[in-house]
């Protein structure tokens, strides 16, 4: 159910529907605040709008995935050492959110539930090398640090990490279209999450940036 | 709003040179290199922030340029980033061109001498086998190549980061497809690449003309769309025909003695002529074998035989030889030539025939006994050897091309 809140800093009207903690994004004023409760919420910073960019997603897309109606209500920009991504929180009738992420126009849905990871298992381990994660074969394609971090729309309070963290990107060598990223943001704290490759038009999306003159 | 790609674009201004630099990526883009000075900055933030990577900035004339829109593969994309690189130790250089579509995301056109690869990145991890091959989609790869990349020139804009630093490459193909991987201590990135004419890039992209093509590209295909396990599919079932209809004529060739007669030849009757009884051909348009079986041992003999239609004085002519030699020479017993021999009329129509023998023989006092065996519709079974014969012709012309075509691949 959409709930609303008064931006701390233009005390415009916003809408949520995230359960708090969350962090919002008021692209009136730019201001970046979260909400621990209803009512009590806490400025953080004067922020900016993301830039503007070329993908086709943007907030208030919808979309169908596994027969479940979505709706695009956030974003995480996060710029690592290699590329940018775009991870779009999809929000599900029941409450219920996943992210689809987005990397150099490829497209992942990312399950929300993590599982942690011991630290031995990527240890000293460079890009190439494989990697036990329940009981399923992975190798690691891409070892990065995140450099910067911008969010639009609501987001859960614990999905926002500025840190410089590390991460690693695996693909799963048994099972197609399958992937994992380990985010490291201590030396003992592994969290794992695993993804799913999608193609756009399975989404049935609506409500996308239209390109004239493509085909 | 570009009119000609239907993204607007942003200009800036390169804080080196003053030159304009259009945007098309915005801030999907990692990497801005300013095409006139080649400057690099970060573009991932707000504002572009110069870079200490260096590119060199040298003059190369190259096919597509920024913001070029094309086809191909029946999606229409737009060049955004070009870079030059070069096998490191060697002087093998070649140009990417990174192609974007809002929809179906980047790709990378490769030309190497005038042979044009369209590269997409592989989300899987193909395995490779102990010998260093590859099994993936039904096609089986080899290994070809690994060398390490130096990226030397740059421009345009770029979803990574954009460095000039090594890459290690390892190359495999399957014509027309190639998988590679590029490795370094962060990254281990699969790619596939497919084999593009030159002429669908000229036609794709409209260009009015493009690098000529010289040598072998690495992938290559030797006859697009040709394979040896079709050719050799193709080969065996013309085969199996070929073998299948022999046997069916040769079921149901009628093979009728219609004439056997035995004469003895001396050196008195040599070269007289000898007309012999008529004999009946069967109806319709078919083949006659006429046969000579000799008892000659060390000598030949020759005859001229002339088939003669009765009623309507239609001739056939044919000369037949037999000889027969052998010895024992240098303590080994030797022989050649056959004291009988054969020759076939190919269409001869049915009627009432005779013969007319001018047999010829070596000189000498005994006798030579002449069997002329006359047979309609026979079996001719080096027609089928001959065709057979043919036939392997095209697959080993194929295979010498293939070879001398595969031995020049990527030189």
């Amino acid at each position: 159910m959409e709930k609303q809140v008064t931006c701390p800093g233009c005390k415009k009207s916003l809408s949520h529907k995230l359960v708090p903690p969350l962090l919002l994004h008021c692209n009136a004023c730019t201001a970046v605040f979260t909400l621990h409760l209803p009512g009590d919420h806490t400025f953080v910073k004067t922020y900016y709008n993301p830039p503007i960019d070329c993908s086709v997603l943007k907030l208030g897309v919808t979309g169908i995935y596994l027969n479940s109606d979505f709706e695009l209500i956030g974003r995480i920009r996060s710029v690592n050492s290699f590329a940018i991504s775009n991870e779009w929180l999809m929000y599900f009738q029941d409450g219920t959110y996943k992210w689809l992420t987005e990397s150099t126009a490829s497209y992942f849905v990312v399950d929300n539930q993590s599982i942690l990871l011991n630290s031995r298992e990527v240890k000293d381990k460079k890009a190439g090398s494989n990697v036990k994660i329940k009981d399923h074969k992975y190798r690691i394609t891409e070892i990065s640090k995140q450099l910067l971090i911008e969010t639009e729309g609501e987001i859960p309070l614990d999905a926002y990490s500025d840190d410089d963290y590390f991460k690693y990107e695996l693909i799963n060598l048994e099972k197609e279209n399958e992937f994992a990223t380990i985010v490291l943001h201590n030396k003992d704290e592994l969290e794992t999450f695993f993804s799913k490759k999608v193609e756009l038009n399975s989404l049935d999306l609506k409500g996308v940036t239209d390109f004239k003159d493509w085909i | 709003m570009n009119k000609n790609t239907g993204i607007a674009t942003q200009e800036v201004t390169c804080s080196k040179c003053g030159g304009v630099i259009k945007r098309f990526l915005k801030a999907s883009a990692y990497s801005i290199i300013c095409p006139h000075c080649q400057t690099t900055y970060n573009a991932f933030s707000t504002n572009l922030e110069k870079t200490n990577v260096t590119f060199k900035n040298i003059y190369q004339a190259f096919d597509l340029v920024l913001g070029h829109k094309g086809i191909i593969n029946d999606t229409s994309y737009l060049v955004v980033g070009i870079c030059r690189k070069k096998e490191l130790g060697t002087s093998f250089c070649w140009n990417e061109y990174l192609l974007f579509n809002p929809l179906k995301g980047y790709a990378t056109l490769a030309e190497y001498n005038g042979h044009w690869n369209f590269i997409q990145e592989l989300y899987t991890t193909p395995i490779t086998s102990p010998d260093d091959a590859i099994s993936y989609e039904g096609n089986d790869y080899s290994f070809y190549s690994i060398y390490t990349t130096e990226t030397i020139q740059a421009l345009g804009e770029f979803p990574f980061k954009m460095t000039s630093s090594n890459v290690k490459v390892t190359e495999y193909i399957c014509p027309p497809y190639m998988l590679s991987v590029e490795s370094s201590a962060e990254e281990n990135v699969w790619y596939k690449g497919e084999y593009i004419k030159g002429n669908e890039i000229k036609k794709g992209f409209g260009l009015e003309k493009i690098k000529p093509r010289t040598g072998i590209g690495a992938n290559q295909p030797f006859v697009s769309g040709f394979t040896p396990r079709a050719l050799g599919k193709f080969v065996l079932v013309v085969m199996l025909i070929f073998c299948i209809s022999h046997l069916i004529f040769s079921y149901n060739a009628e093979e009728k003695v219609v004439f056997d007669e035995t004469y003895n030849i001396w050196d008195s009757t040599a070269q007289k002529e000898i007309y012999t009884q008529p004999f009946k051909l069967s109806p319709g348009s078919k083949n006659l074998e006429i046969r000579i079986n000799t008892d000659v041992d060390n000598a030949w003999m020759y005859t001229g035989i002339t088939l003669v239609n009765e009623a309507n004085g239609d001739t056939y002519d044919v000369d037949i030889e037999a000889e027969y030699y052998h010895g024992y020479e240098d303590g080994a017993s030797w022989s050649e030539g056959s004291s009988w021999n054969a020759k076939v009329f190919s269409q001869i129509p049915g009627g009432n025939y005779y013969l007319i023998i001018y047999p010829d023989k070596q000189s000498n006092a005994r006798p030579t006994h002449l069997e002329v065996i006359v047979t309609r519709d026979v079996t001719i079974t080096s027609n089928l050897v001959v065709s057979l014969a043919i036939l392997l012709i095209f697959p080993a012309i194929y295979f010498y091309r293939r070879q001398s075509f595969e031995s020049k691949r990527g030189m």
